[in-house]
């Protein structure tokens, strides 16, 4: 498939930064953030300055952003109310020998907040608190192995990392099982094979892959899973980390209609702000309790601060519900193009955190043409990864991104030719 | 080593190393120099494994056949993986056992081993050799060709990548040097299909931009990363088969260190 010529943002400073970068950073920028994983040339590297939807990158190229910095940005970037709790506090005190107050009344907001919360666990990262979550569940059920769904993301510690990363050895899955997801009877199978041994279960709430089209459980899995969970002593997680929040307050398990017995969160929770938990019901609070884990910022007051914050303020607007009409204006803006140009588009996942494919394109050459080419002209899409949509989305940048995809799916429909 | 990786190496060894005297011998003066007059084939087998290459000699050019042939008149046979890797790595002064017919072609077994030092040569070239751009480009051919071959014997037999590679997507890889060499891989239910050249229509691809980044990268010398944000590298379309054999490509260097 060729890539046709097209213009659009220049990206030099960010090239040269990168080759700074690459003399004393391994990688130059490691982890999901790293360029192998978009198309190099056609994105930016390094963000300037960022406010509301959109931000700035070093070469001075604006964008609307479908990222949200991955997930994190929920209300916007700058957020008046949240930068001034997280400013007030920080007035006060952040990190000290003690947890503030504030620590206190954010885990009770929070109970209130989630239906299945009779606790709270602070950390910083979403992998923090998976990991986090699979200890509680073995403290609890005196058992050792974990199961999770074949290509589910929840980190990258060593137990959820894939074998063949670097530093990654076999021994370290010895105890995790896999299955498909949607298999329901894989699952049944699994723990009938290794019954009274299994700690817990651990899924995200539908099948995000990146790479891949979204899945959403088919009807009757999540209930499924939760009846042989109960029957069978099995902890339920759900990894909420990367959808919390923008399907429901109260977790995306009370969006699906299922009850786990914890929930990791982090990304939106703070708004940008380093923090994540895990929530859980009382039965496994003591064992929760005796979890030996920790970490030198994790009791830090300023985020906390945010995420009270955040999530009061996310409650105020009705942001889930602001955010889930700006993602399906959007995304049936694109089909709408698409159609124009008689290019199928496959939209998949809930319209907050969509992502499209180009029918009868599985390796994805037309994602990684139309994305970038978008991106050029101002609107950021990734061409691997579920977008996030925000409540500082307006319609006014819904239709400027409507108006970049238009130029850019005469680019797809060149490639074609 | 243990034993199962032994093994593993001695099948890159007979099905990815060996067979590059093919290439060889369309550009390398002393091998056909060696080679001339040569018409039997010469297999090299490993005792007890279903493990053999197939030299044949024609017109000055060698072919060589990852197997057996049923009519061998020169078989050389290693008595197990490890004395066949200590051989091929120069560790060892021990030579593989000829069939008796092979006694009869003394003089011809005695150039074996210049002729698989030619391999060594181009495969663990001097400076002066990666000096020059002509002869760069064939020692990164070469050993994109053993990459590409040794990447099947190391995914579906390495006791650790096997399990990996059955659960890779399906699709072609094509990975190549821009204006130059290529390779690709068809991969199928986690057997490999090693082939060189372009491929017509590759699921993915991997395309580098030079013939020293291209050295570095298969010398295990580059930061791939660094090098695909950089642009010196280029990946397209199936990302995840890429990623998903990049494991085995790193086990391969693990496996030609010595």
């Amino acid at each position: 498939m060729a890539e046709a010529e097209s213009s659009g943002y220049q990206f030099v400073k960010s090239a040269e930064l990168f080759e700074r970068a690459s003399r004393v950073i391994p990688g130059a920028i490691y982890g999901h953030m790293s360029p192998t994983l978009m198309v190099p040339g056609s994105y930016p590297f390094y963000t300037l300055k960022a406010e509301g939807c959109r931000y700035t990158d070093i070469d001075g190229n604006d964008f609307i952003d479908y990222m949200c910095g991955y997930g994190p940005m929920i209300l916007g970037y700058k957020h008046k109310i949240v930068d001034k709790a997280a400013a007030e506090q920080q007035a006060l005190a952040d990190t000290t020998n003690h947890p503030g107050p504030i620590m206190v009344e954010l885990a009770e907001y929070m109970v209130n907040l989630i239906p299945i919360a009779d606790w709270v666990f602070f950390a910083k990262n979403g992998g923090d608190m998976t990991t986090y979550a699979t200890l509680a569940a073995r403290a609890h059920t005196n058992r050792k192995k974990i199961v999770t769904i074949r290509n589910h993301y929840h980190g990258v510690a060593p137990w959820c990392t894939g074998f063949g990363h670097g530093g990654i050895t076999a021994e370290d899955h010895t105890n995790i099982l896999k299955v498909e997801w949607n298999d329901l009877e894989g699952f049944r199978q699994l723990v009938k094979k290794h019954r009274d041994q299994i700690a817990a279960f651990i899924a995200m709430p539908y099948h995000h892959i990146t790479f891949g089209e979204q899945v959403m459980p088919a009807p009757g899995y999540w209930k499924g899973l939760e009846s042989i969970c109960r029957s069978e002593g099995i902890v339920l997680i759900l990894d909420d980390v990367r959808a919390g929040f923008r399907l429901s307050l109260g977790g995306s398990g009370e969006f699906f209609g299922f009850e786990p017995d914890l929930i990791c969160f982090s990304k939106a929770m703070g708004n940008g702000y380093p923090i994540s938990a895990c929530v859980g019901k009382k039965a496994l609070m003591n064992a929760a309790a005796k979890v030996f884990y920790t970490g030198s910022f994790w009791m830090s007051a300023v985020p906390m601060a945010a995420s009270l914050a955040t999530l009061k303020n996310l409650k105020e607007i009705n942001a889930v519900e602001k955010i889930e009409r700006m993602g399906k204006m959007l995304i049936n803006g694109l089909v709408e193009i698409g159609n124009r140009h008689g290019i199928e588009i496959s939209p998949s996942g809930p319209p907050a955190i969509p992502f499209i494919h180009f029918k009868e394109d599985p390796n994805l050459y037309l994602n990684q043409i139309f994305c970038s080419e978008v991106t050029k002209r101002g609107s950021f899409f990734h061409p691997h990864h579920n977008w996030f949509l925000s409540a500082a989305h307006e319609e006014k940048d819904i239709n400027e991104t409507l108006n970049h995809a238009e130029a850019a799916m005469k680019t797809v429909k060149a490639s074609l030719s | 080593m243990e034993a199962a990786k032994e093994l593993v190496l001695a099948r890159i060894h007979l099905r990815a190393i060996v067979p590059l005297l093919e290439d060889i011998s369309e550009f390398d003066s002393e091998t056909q120099q060696i080679i001339k007059g040569w018409s039997k084939p010469i297999q090299f087998q490993l005792a007890g494994e279903d493990v053999a290459v197939t030299l044949s000699f024609r017109e000055g050019k060698v072919f060589a056949l990852r197997d057996r042939i049923n009519k061998s008149k020169i078989t050389l046979t290693f008595s197990n993986a490890e004395t066949l890797n200590a051989i091929f790595q120069g560790r060892s002064k021990k030579s593989p056992r000829p069939n008796l017919t092979g006694l009869f072609h003394l003089k011809k077994l005695l150039q074996v081993d210049p002729l698989l030092k030619r391999i060594e040569y181009y495969m663990k070239p001097g400076e002066k050799l990666l000096g020059d751009h002509n002869s760069l480009e064939q020692c990164v051919k070469l050993t994109l060709y053993a990459m590409a071959f040794g990447v099947k014997e190391i995914g579906e037999h390495d006791p650790e990548m096997k399990p990996l590679a059955e659960h890779l997507p399906d699709g072609l890889v094509e990975i190549r040097v821009k204006d130059g060499p290529a390779v690709h891989i068809t991969v199928k239910k986690g057997a490999f299909t090693p082939a060189k050249g372009r491929a017509e229509k590759p699921s993915a691809y991997l395309e580098i931009a030079d013939m020293e980044t291209a050295w570095n990268m298969l010398q295990g010398t580059l930061d791939q990363y660094a090098a695909i944000g950089s642009g010196k590298i280029k990946i397209r379309g199936l990302i995840p088969l890429i990623d998903g054999i990049n494991p085995i490509l790193d086990r391969l260097s693990i496996y030609m260190a010595d």
